[in-house]
C-alpha cells in the first residue's frame, strides 16, 4: 500500500460512496420538521415557566380529558405518518385506580377509560416496534391492581427523537412538563396498615427498627402547599413527620453512641389514654474528626428531571463547597446515556464547574447508571472511610437491571462490602416513593425528598453529617411493658419498620441506620392498667385475662424496660445492646408537646380508626403554642401546612 | 420570523447538504444522519441564547452534530444485540455497492479514532476546501492537515494488516 493507491482509493470513495439523493428526504421537508420541533420545544418551555408560576392550579377535568385524548390520538397519528421504524424508549402509564376521596382529578371515569385506551395504543405500538426489531424489549403489564403500564426499550436511544410527538405528552419521558396538566397520576405508595392496640398480657414486647427518614414530610408538604390537595392516606408516615423536626434531647455521655429519654402525659385526643414519647439522641462528632469520604453522585438527568434540575444543581454546589480536602467525589449521570462526569475528583472548582454543566436530556437507563456508580465506588474505595452513593432521581428505572429483585440484590451485596446508598427523591407526577424507600433501606442509607431549594440545602448541607455518615447500623429498639402497669399499647407509625420480637437479637436481620447527631422519636399510645373497663374493652376487643399468666410484673414497680441494639457501621459481629428500666416517666415537656401535635395532625390526616377524635384544629392549636425557638423556621412552616390542610378539608 | 429563526433557516439551507454528506459517513445511513442533524440543530436552538456571544454558529453546530454522531456510535457499540445488527447491515451495504479495496477502506475509516475520522470525513471526503473544513472543525488548517496525514498513515497500517498482500 502506498500513498498514491490510498489517495486514489479515497478519491474513489468520495466519488462513489456518497449518499444517494433519494435516500434523504427533501431538504425543505427537513427544514420544516426542524422548525416544528423547535416550536414544540418552545411551547414546552413556556409550559414549564407557567408551571413554576403555579398558574394552572385548576386543571379542569376537561383539560384532563383533552390531554389524555391527545395522548391517545398521537400514537395513531404517528402510525399513519411514519410506520414503525426508528427507536427510542417510550412508556405509557395510566392510573386506573378506584376514585379516592382526596385523589383529586382522578375521579373522572371517562378520562380514565381514555387513559386505558392510551395504554392499549402504546401497547400495540410497542408490539409493532418489537416485531420490526426496533425495540429489544417491551412490557405491557398490570403492575398492580391499580397501575397498568407499557414500557418499551428501543435499541437506539438517540432515535427517541423519532417519537418526538409522543415525548411531548409522555409523562415519563418529558413528563414533568405535562404531567400536572394531564394529571395522570402515577405516584405509587405502599399500602400501610395501621397497628392496632396490643394487650400487654399477651404481647409484652414491642420491637421496631430505627427510622430517621424524612421524605414523607417533604412529600406531604409538596402535596399540600404546592399542589393544593390532601395526600392519600397511604403516603402519610407519621414517624417521618415526627422525625423531621429537631428536638431538645440530652446528648449521649462519653462512650455512649445513643442515649434514650422519655416523656409521658395524657394523650391530647383522648384523656383516658397516655401518650409516651421515646426519644433517642445520637452522638455528635465535629466535622473535622469525621473519616474521609468518597461520594458517588448518581444523577438522573433524564428529561423528566427538567423542572427540578436547577434546584438540584444549586444544592449540590453548596454541598461541594462543604467538602474537605480529604474527601473525594465521583459523578455519574444517566439520561440520554450513562456518562461518568467525575472520577474520584478532589478539586472543588472542577466539581462546581461540572455541576454547572449538567443538563437534563433523554430517557432513563437507571440500571446501567447504578452499576457504573458502584464500579466507581469500588475503584475509589476508602478503607475505614465513608463510601456512599447518593442517588438523585425522580425514581424511574425503566431500562436494564430494572427488575426490582435484581436491583435490590445488587444494593444488598454492595452494602455488605461497605458501600452505602442514600436516595434523594425529587420531581412530581411519576414519583415512585416505595421503590426509593426500599432502595435506601437496602443500601443502609437515608431517604430524603427534595421539594424546595431550602429542603435540598437542608438535606445536603446541614443534614450532611447525619444523612451521609452512619454512626450505628441495624439499630433496633424494643420496649417491654409491665402488664401490671400497662393494659395495652399502640405504636404510632413505623408500620414499615415493624420487626418480629425474635428478630431483635438476630443480627443478620437488617434494620434502620442512625447518622451522626440524628434523633429518633417514637410515640406510643398507652392504656394504663387502671383505666376504666370500658376503655380497655374498646381498645382490645375480646381480650380475656390469661389463665396461666406469670405474676412477676406485680412485684415490680417498673413501668417498662427499654432496650436498644445496634452495630458499628464497619465490620461484623459488633452488635451492642443497652437496657434501661423505668419506674417513673418524666412529665411532658416541650419535646412531647410538639411531637403530640405532629402526631395528632398525622393521625387526623390519615383518618386513623384508632384515634377518631383527632382534629386539625386541635393539632394546630398545640403546634402554635409550642413553636419554641424554631431557628430553622421549619416549625412555623409546619403550622402553615396544618392550617392549609384544614382549609383543603373544608373545600 | 425572529433573528434566531432566520439564522437557523439559513443554516439549514446552506449547510444541510454538506452536513448530511459528512455525518452520513460517520453513522452509515440516511435515517440516522437526519436524526443526528435534527438533534444537533435542536440542541443549538435550545442553547442559542447562551451561545450567541461566543462564536461562529456554523462551526458550533458542526461540533455538536459530530459529537451526537459519535455518541450514537458509542451507544450502539455498547448494546451487543444492536451492534451485531449494525455491523452486519453495514457490511452487507458495503458489500453490495462497492467491492474490494473500497469496502475495506470504508471499514478502516470507520475504525479510526474520532478526531482522525472527522479529519478524513471533512478534510478529504467532503467537497469543502481545506480552510472551510478547518473552520467548521474549529481548528487551524495546519492542524487539520496534520491530522489528515496521521489518519492516512493509520489507514495504510490498517489496510496492510487487513490485506496481508500489498497491492
Amino acid at each position: 500500500m502506498n500513498d498514491k493507491i490510498l489517495d486514489d482509493a479515497l478519491t474513489q470513495l468520495k466519488a462513489e460512496k456518497t449518499p444517494h439523493a433519494g435516500e434523504f428526504s427533501d431538504a425543505a421537508d427537513f427544514e420544516r420538521k426542524f422548525f416544528e420541533r423547535a416550536a414544540r420545544e418552545e411551547a414546552l418551555r413556556d409550559a414549564m415557566k407557567r408551571r413554576s408560576r403555579k398558574i394552572f392550579a385548576f386543571a379542569a377535568v376537561f383539560a384532563l380529558a383533552f390531554g389524555v385524548a391527545v395522548t391517545a390520538a398521537i400514537p395513531m397519528v404517528y402510525k399513519r405518518s411514519e410506520p414503525a421504524i426508528g427507536g427510542g424508549g417510550f412508556v405509557a402509564e395510566a392510573d386506573s385506580s378506584e376514585p379516592k376521596r382526596d385523589a383529586g382529578i382522578e375521579k373522572d371515569a371517562p378520562a380514565l377509560s381514555i387513559a386505558a385506551k392510551a395504554v392499549k395504543e402504546y401497547k400495540s405500538m410497542a408490539v409493532d416496534a418489537y416485531a420490526h426489531g426496533v425495540c429489544y424489549s417491551y412490557k405491557a403489564s398490570k403492575l398492580s391492581a391499580k397501575t397498568k403500564s407499557v414500557v418499551a426499550c428501543c435499541k437506539e436511544p438517540n432515535a427517541s427523537t423519532k417519537f418526538g410527538n409522543i415525548m411531548f405528552f409522555d409523562s415519563r419521558i418529558y413528563g414533568t412538563a405535562t404531567a400536572p396538566q394531564t394529571r395522570l397520576n402515577t405516584e405509587e405508595y405502599k399500602d400501610v396498615n395501621e397497628r392496632p392496640f396490643l394487650a400487654t398480657a399477651t404481647n409484652p414486647l414491642s420491637t421496631f427498627g430505627a427510622d430517621v427518614d424524612t421524605a414523607g414530610y417533604a412529600n406531604l408538604r409538596r402535596m399540600i402547599l404546592q399542589e393544593d390537595r390532601l395526600p392519600p392516606a397511604n403516603s402519610i408516615r407519621i414517624e417521618e413527620l415526627i422525625n423531621y423536626f429537631d428536638y431538645d434531647y440530652p446528648i449521649p455521655k462519653k462512650g455512649e453512641l445513643l442515649r434514650p429519654c422519655f416523656e409521658m402525659g395524657d394523650a391530647p385526643w383522648d384523656p383516658a389514654r397516655k401518650l409516651l414519647l421515646v426519644g433517642v439522641q445520637a452522638k455528635k462528632i465535629p466535622k473535622e474528626e469525621l473519616p474521609p469520604s468518597h461520594y458517588v453522585f448518581l444523577i438522573d438527568n433524564s428529561g423528566s428531571m427538567y423542572g427540578v434540575f436547577p434546584m438540584v444543581k444549586e444544592a449540590m454546589t453548596t454541598l461541594a463547597k462543604q467538602l474537605r480536602p480529604c474527601d473525594r467525589v465521583s459523578m455519574v449521570t444517566y439520561g440520554g446515556g450513562v456518562s461518568i462526569v467525575l472520577d474520584g475528583c478532589g478539586d472543588i472548582d472542577t466539581l462546581c464547574r461540572k455541576i454547572a454543566e449538567l443538563e437534563p436530556e433523554g430517557y432513563t437507563p437507571g440500571g446501567e447508571g447504578i452499576q457504573s456508580a458502584y464500579r466507581l465506588a469500588e475503584k475509589h474505595f476508602i478503607k475505614g472511610g465513608n463510601n456512599r452513593i447518593v442517588l438523585i432521581t425522580d425514581g424511574d428505572f425503566n431500562v436494564g437491571a430494572s427488575s426490582e429483585a435484581e436491583l435490590t440484590e445488587m444494593v444488598d451485596k454492595k452494602r455488605a462490602a461497605g458501600i452505602y446508598l442514600s436516595v434523594a427523591g425529587c420531581g412530581m407526577g411519576n414519583y415512585k416513593d416505595n421503590k426509593m424507600k426500599m432502595l435506601a433501606n437496602k443500601g443502609n442509607g437515608n431517604y430524603f425528598y427534595l421539594d424546595t431549594l431550602r429542603e435540598a440545602k437542608q438535606a445536603f448541607v446541614h443534614g450532611m453529617t447525619g444523612n451521609m455518615y452512619t454512626l450505628a447500623k441495624d439499630v433496633k429498639f424494643q420496649l417491654e411493658f409491665n402488664p401490671a402497669k400497662v393494659y395495652a399499647y399502640r405504636l404510632i407509625g413505623y408500620e414499615l419498620r415493624e420487626l418480629a420480637d425474635r428478630d431483635f437479637r438476630d443480627d443478620e436481620r437488617d434494620s434502620g441506620e442512625v447518622g451522626i447527631g440524628q434523633q429518633v422519636t417514637a410515640l406510643y399510645e398507652i392504656i394504663p392498667a387502671d383505666a376504666p373497663e370500658a376503655v380497655k374493652a374498646a381498645a382490645v376487643p375480646g381480650q380475656k385475662p390469661l389463665k396461666y399468666a406469670a405474676d412477676s410484673g406485680k412485684k415490680s414497680a417498673e413501668f417498662l424496660t427499654f432496650r436498644m441494639r445496634y452495630q458499628k457501621p464497619q465490620g461484623k459481629n459488633t452488635a451492642e445492646e443497652k437496657e434501661v428500666a423505668l419506674t417513673e416517666i418524666p412529665a411532658p415537656q416541650q419535646n412531647w408537646q410538639w411531637a403530640a401535635g405532629v402526631a395528632e395532625f398525622g393521625l387526623s390526616l390519615r383518618r386513623s380508626k384508632f384515634a377518631p377524635k383527632t382534629t386539625f384544629g386541635n393539632a394546630a392549636k398545640r403546634i402554635q403554642a409550642n413553636l419554641g425557638d424554631d431557628p430553622s423556621g421549619s416549625r412555623a412552616e409546619f403550622l402553615l401546612i396544618v392550617k392549609r390542610a384544614a382549609e383543603l378539608l373544608k373545600k | 420570523m425572529t433573528e434566531k429563526d432566520e439564522r437557523f433557516q439559513r443554516l439549514c439551507r446552506d449547510e444541510l447538504p454538506i452536513l448530511r454528506g459528512g455525518i452520513y459517513r460517520i453513522v452509515g445511513n440516511a435515517a440516522d444522519t437526519d436524526d443526528v442533524i435534527q438533534e444537533a440543530l435542536l440542541r443549538a436552538y435550545r442553547k442559542y441564547d447562551s451561545f450567541r456571544s461566543e462564536s461562529n454558529l456554523r462551526s458550533w453546530v458542526y461540533r455538536i452534530a459530530q459529537n451526537c454522531a459519535f455518541d450514537l456510535l458509542r451507544r450502539r457499540k455498547r448494546e451487543a444485540a444492536a451492534r451485531e445488527n449494525y455491523s452486519e447491515r453495514q457490511k452487507a451495504e458495503i458489500g453490495g455497492k462497492i467491492s474490494g479495496l473500497l469496502a475495506k477502506l470504508e471499514l478502516a475509516v470507520a475504525a479510526l479514532p474520532e478526531t482522525y475520522r472527522s479529519a478524513i470525513v471533512w478534510g478529504v471526503l467532503s467537497d469543502l476546501p481545506g480552510h472551510e473544513a478547518a473552520l467548521r472543525l474549529k481548528c487551524t488548517e495546519n492542524t487539520l492537515y496534520q491530522r489528515v496525514f496521521r489518519a492516512k498513515q493509520m489507514l495504510k497500517e490498517m489496510l496492510k494488516t487487513e490485506n496481508g498482500d500489498e497491492r
